[in-house]
């Protein structure tokens, strides 16, 4: 199977901290691939720079094989990111929101009808979708930002604590749409998460970062069977005690 | 246009207009405000008008001579100012019966005036004006008082001068010489007056600079919330890796400001000008028909194309300015906050040049203001005006360095990561204490 990440010696410094340490990871095209690890471990960082906001300390960091250092705007072409903290423009309405997202991928305004008709059917906003995202709540915002992460069916869709604000429901069919995206679509998923359950649920395969570098990987079964434990947050103590 | 960059523009016209701070404070308010300033100026100019020609006047006759018989009659049959004339015994007893009589003043025309007069001495004319409140409407009325005065001097003076020299016109005895005032500019003599020349250009020099720093204003502050917005509320991490060359976004969110910009500054433009004509049609009616052009003192089609070029490369520095000083702001608060050091540097040439020429200060103040981009656009709008073309060309040159210098630095700070790492702190430390 291909290869849709391949991190090596990923290096990133801000000044005297190092927030991801020699850290190296290889996803195969198709998988759902969790990150997680506790505040401050470098998820996020790595993610960002996946998704060509930061540049490499040192390392490199390959999407489908282009470079996010010097072939950035390739890798762009590729990928759909959502971050953790996001927002939506206030004025624009949720469907103009949509709309204006899928223009910079729709090749005619057929496609550019299709994709955002999928987004709005992605957030499950309905009617309100029509109204301006400032009277949104947060959940709806989040789905909106979900739905604009998906629609576009990328091939690496890189997504920092996807359900994070959402009422439980949607958090569940969240999860269920990005697995089946993927499935469908042939969408690799490169997620973080502090929802071990969620992880579990959703990821064919994990890796457990602390302090920048990866101490763990292998999938959710293996890991459990591997530390005798009965969900993933087990695994994630005995092994941050490990560490 | 590329159609990224039209999607890019459009989303940001949308969302700048959509916003009601910017919608109302930056394009409506201008033309709201001087449309009010111009309406109220107007109204109390014709109530003014309105008011001095129905006031009501008591007159204290105590002299009973023939001049006070000849006010009198001035009085009651002047087309020009039309008076209710009430009469009274003694100057008490007529301050008295103002409010009686709803009258804006007492005239007193005391005993002896006529003998004064017929003796060649001056004689003396007592208006007491009442003033209830402090309005325009009052001052016009207090006015109407001296006019008149002053125009019963005046035909008293050409009777008096034509019964003691009756083979001398009149006029030609009180004014024997009349004074011509023309205006050497340029290498021609015009044939008016420098007065009524600057009477005619104030506006357009005192409104220039006042235009160029709100339209630079606007433009800077629209640049900085557009960025800033995109940190505040969380969506620049995502339009940046969007399949867009950055340059595309940052034209985008350029050309966005740019366009709304434009906007504020036509309807500040045109507020701007209704107020200036209600001011100067109050007041110097008949100024503004000098003929410009044939003075060699209006803008030619040239200039009108090295204005246009003075403006665009302007507002595309201070757009470029705004930007490098506004990825590294957390908010839209801090963005202002950094802005407002920019404006300084607006502030200081505009300011200095509405009243001041540059030549005549000392040699490090004009290399200090010189070095300020923005004195150039000021500088080239008055040269133009003047017809200066040679100077016009070397403020467009410095102008249009100086914005590819900013340019590019605004360019590259959006290209790279500094956008999300770095944040400027704005802090004055005057008042805060060390703890």
């Amino acid at each position: 199977m291909a290869v849709a990440v391949d991190i090596v010696g990923l290096v990133k410094s801000f000044g005297q901290t190092k927030a991801v340490n020699n850290l190296s990871l290889r996803i195969s095209e198709n998988e759902v691939f969790g990150l997680i690890g506790p505040n401050g471990s470098g998820k996020t960082t790595t993610l960002r720079i996946t998704a060509t906001l930061l540049k490499p300390t040192s390392g490199t960091v390959k999407v489908f094989g282009y470079d996010v250092s010097s072939e950035p705007e390739k890798v762009r072409s590729l990928i759909s990111y959502l971050p953790e903290e996001s927002g939506a423009y206030n004025n624009l309405s949720g469907f103009e929101y949509l709309k204006f997202m899928a223009s910079f991928y729709a090749k005619d305004s057929q496609q550019l009808n299709t994709l955002a008709e999928e987004g709005a059917s992605i957030s499950g906003l309905g009617d309100r979708l029509k109204d301006k995202v400032k009277t949104y709540s947060k959940g709806m915002k989040r789905r909106l930002l979900v739905a604009r992460a998906l629609m576009i069916r990328p091939k690496l869709a890189i997504l920092d604590e996807p359900t994070s604000g959402l009422d439980v429901f949607y958090a569940h069919n969240v999860r269920d749409i990005i697995r089946e995206y993927s499935r469908k679509y042939n969408v690799t998923v490169l997620l973080s998460s502090h929802n071990m359950l969620e992880v579990q649920y959703v990821c064919s395969r994990v890796a457990l970062i602390n302090s920048g570098a990866v101490v763990e990987e292998g999938s959710p079964t293996g890991l459990m069977q591997k530390y005798d434990s009965s969900n993933l947050e087990e695994v994630f103590v005995k092994v941050s005690k490990f560490a | 246009m590329p159609r990224a960059l039209v999607n890019l523009l459009t989303k940001e016209i949308k969302e700048l207009l959509r916003d009601p701070k910017i919608l109302v404070g930056t394009v409506l308010m201008p033309v709201i405000m001087f449309g009010l300033l111009g309406a109220v100026f107007n109204t109390s100019i014709s109530s003014t008008q309105e008011a001095a020609k129905n006031i009501s006047i008591i007159v204290v006759d105590e002299d009973e001579g023939a001049v006070s018989s000849y006010f009198k009659s001035f009085m009651e049959g002047s087309p020009e100012f039309k008076f209710k004339i009430y009469y009274s015994d003694g100057l008490d007893d007529a301050l008295q019966k103002l409010p009686q009589y709803n009258a804006s003043g007492v005239v007193l025309l005391p005993k002896g005036l006529s003998e004064n007069i017929s003796k060649g001495m001056r004689g003396q004319i007592r208006a007491y004006v009442a003033i209830s409140t402090l309005s325009i409407v009052e001052q016009g009325k207090a006015s109407v008082f001296q006019s008149f005065l002053e125009a019963f001097n005046k035909v008293l003076s050409l009777q008096i001068i034509a019964g003691s020299i009756p083979s001398k016109d009149p006029t030609f005895v009180s004014n024997p010489i009349l004074g011509g005032y023309y205006t050497y500019f340029n290498g021609k003599v015009l044939d008016f007056s420098p007065q009524m020349i600057f009477g005619t250009l104030s506006t357009q020099i005192m409104m220039m600079p006042i235009v160029i720093m709100i339209m630079l204003f606007t433009t800077m502050t629209m640049a900085a919330t557009a960025v800033a917005i995109e940190k505040e509320t969380k969506t620049l991490e995502t339009l940046l890796t969007l399949p867009v060359n950055r340059v595309t976004i940052l034209v985008g969110k350029l050309s966005g400001s740019l366009f709304v910009a434009i906007l504020g500054t036509i309807s500040y433009v045109i507020g701007f000008n209704y107020y200036m004509t209600s001011l100067t049609g109050g007041i110097g009616a008949g100024l503004e028909k000098i003929d410009l052009s044939a003075l060699g003192l209006s803008i030619t089609p040239i200039g009108y194309a090295l204005l246009g070029m003075v403006f665009f490369i302007s507002i595309v520095a201070t757009l470029a300015l705004a930007v490098s000083f506004s990825v590294f702001s957390e908010d839209v608060r801090s963005a202002q906050t950094s802005m407002s050091y920019i404006y300084i540097v607006i502030l200081v040439p505009a300011l200095l040049l509405m009243f001041m020429d540059l030549n005549t200060l000392s040699l490090p103040a004009q290399i200090l203001l010189y070095a300020i981009p923005f004195t150039h656009t000021i500088v080239a709008t008055k040269e133009i005006l003047m017809g200066n073309y040679t100077t016009v060309a070397i403020n467009l040159t410095y102008l249009a360095a100086f914005t590819i210098v900013v340019l590019y630095v605004a360019a590259k700070l959006f290209t790279t990561e500094k956008v999300f790492t770095t944040k400027l702190k704005f802090k004055i430390r005057l008042f805060q204490r060390e703890r």
